[in-house]
């Protein structure tokens, strides 16, 4: 069994009065693809970022790559994690080569910066057609993929992906997941998603979890969760 | 001669004024409406450690500069907290509060009276008593702020700050803090404002607390809008047409019980069709 690169131990998030999430513990392995699955409202974004410190939690550790860390999107991209948001997820005014630069911004050894650019965009072949472009000028396939490469700029161990199919094609979507089964095993980067297109997610990912109503419900592997009536239960709120 | 000269001044310390909210609101996407206070802070240091405690010029302007920074790193603790909107409305309330206590404060402000008597600058026994020799030292003032503006913004740095006024969102995930930028371009602006403030106080020679209300942080904003935002160029420009309406407005005739509603409306008006027809202003690179 691969070691664990993430433990997660009774994380709770809570706005206001309203508690989002509820004790929840939460294991990425390393080198694996992991799928977080859940009906709308679940809680599934907002575990993810508070996970990487974009939302405060109420309580729980976070311990990444051995180390207990008190989550801050500084700490964690400094530990080696990346996140890509939802929505619009590149600098628009920027070209694609500054939007990556923009990803190793904490690296000073500009030699290191751009031999990770060279293999970036040998690897994403779209970004070194339109190297010199303005973001704004690419389709949101293509913005996809600029997001991608600039959340590995940094190696990182672990990246975190929030609903990547977001507004796009059905054949957009397929070559956004291809790309990202290959960075799995081209680079070994462990990967969390969080995707409600899990026809084409499942083939990719190793393993799951379901989420709903800010409860982890159902864990194992990614046939367990396929089982189309386990995820009817979900999805009809069964499986609470 | 003098009338000329003294748009000038008036002109270059607003173009001060616009380019430190151009570096907060222009280049990362703070909206603030408390630029006003500021301005007042280094307008009122200056001018009581002159004439209350006979400081000289340059070190009450230092003074000045250095207290306007430090409470606007205080006040950026809470205010920054809050997102866009929230934010706007809190800066508003905050000029609101910086008002009252110039108003209010009598024993070191004198209250509505003002504080008369602000002696002209003298740096190194050199007196800048005349208008074209303060003029010389406000374009001083005023080159070198644009230009460490304009190395601030070219830098790395700079290119954050662009960054997080495009998305505050992926420059966080990008691993940077911030929160902590924010703090640091809030307290940088207030402190070219409290210099803008310095600057004005002994030229007019006399100030009150009208002079730091609520509409002065409007009319900085409009100058900036008008300009452009993101550019610092456009803030001069901007600086130049909110001094230059008015004065224009003075030959069109209007009466002078109505001159200074006119001068209002004016400003309104240009807000409202920028805002549709250019919202990027002049030479600008951003719009709201």
């Amino acid at each position: 069994m691969s070691q664990s690169l993430l433990q997660v131990r009774g994380l709770s998030v809570q706005f206001g009065h309203n508690k989002i999430i509820h004790g929840v513990d939460f294991e990425v392995r390393d080198g694996e693809i992991l799928i977080l699955m859940g009906p709308n409202g679940a809680g599934k974004t907002v575990l993810l970022k508070a996970i990487f410190g974009l939302f405060e939690k109420l309580s729980g550790t976070v311990e990444f790559d051995g180390k207990i860390i008190h989550p801050s999107p500084v700490a964690m991209v400094k530990a080696g994690m990346s996140f890509v948001g939802q929505g619009k997820r590149v600098f628009s005014s920027m070209t694609i080569e500054e939007n990556l630069r923009m990803g190793a911004f904490l690296w000073t050894d500009k030699k290191m910066i751009n031999q990770r650019i060279d293999e970036l965009v040998d690897f994403f072949p779209i970004l070194k057609k339109k190297f010199r472009t303005l973001a704004y000028n690419m389709s949101g396939g293509e913005q996809q993929i600029l997001s991608l490469a600039r959340a590995l700029m940094m190696n990182p161990k672990l990246l975190i992906c929030d609903e990547p199919s977001i507004g796009l094609a059905p054949k957009i979507v397929q070559q956004v997941f291809e790309k990202i089964e290959e960075v799995n095993k081209v680079f070994g980067t462990s990967i969390v998603i969080v995707e409600h297109n899990l026809k084409s997610l499942l083939k990719v990912a190793h393993r799951g979890y379901i989420i709903a109503q800010g409860k982890m419900v159902m864990e194992g592997s990614v046939e367990t969760l396929a089982d189309s009536k386990n995820l009817e239960k979900v999805f009809f709120g069964e499986l609470v | 001669m003098d009338y000329i000269l003294h748009l000038a001044i008036t002109m270059s310390i607003w173009g001060i004024l616009t380019l430190s909210l151009n570096y907060v609101a222009g280049f990362t996407g703070i909206i603030s409406l408390s630029h006003a206070t500021f301005y007042g802070i280094g307008a009122y240091s200056t001018a009581i450690l002159t004439v209350k405690y006979g400081f000289s010029f340059l070190l009450s302007v230092a003074i000045g500069m250095f207290l306007a920074a430090v409470i606007a790193y205080i006040v950026s603790i809470p205010l920054l907290k809050l997102q866009e909107d929230a934010f706007i409305l809190v800066s508003f309330g905050f000029a609101i509060i910086g008002y009252h206590v110039l108003l209010n404060w009598q024993s070191i402000t004198n209250g509505a009276l003002g504080i008369k008597g602000i002696k002209a600058p003298v740096i190194f026994g050199f007196s800048f008593s005349g208008k074209p020799l303060f003029l010389c030292l406000v374009l001083v003032a005023l080159i070198c702020t644009y230009f460490i503006l304009h190395r601030i913004v070219k830098s790395p740095y700079g290119t954050i700050m662009k960054n997080i006024r495009e998305n505050s969102i992926v420059a966080s995930v990008n691993g940077h803090d911030v929160t902590a930028y924010k703090r640091s371009v809030y307290t940088v602006g207030a402190l070219f404002a409290a210099l803008a403030g310095s600057l004005m106080a002994t030229f007019l020679m006399f100030i009150e607390p009208k002079s730091f209300e609520l509409m002065i942080s409007v009319f900085i904003l409009i100058a900036l809008i008008l300009g452009g935002m993101g550019n610092l160029k456009g803030s001069i420009l901007g600086a130049v047409f909110i001094i230059l309406i008015p004065e224009i407005l003075r030959f069109v005739g209007f009466p002078n019980t109505i001159i200074g509603e006119m001068q209002q409306i004016t400003y309104g008006l240009i807000l409202v069709l920028l805002m549709i027809l250019r919202p990027q202003g002049l030479l600008g690179e951003y719009k709201i």
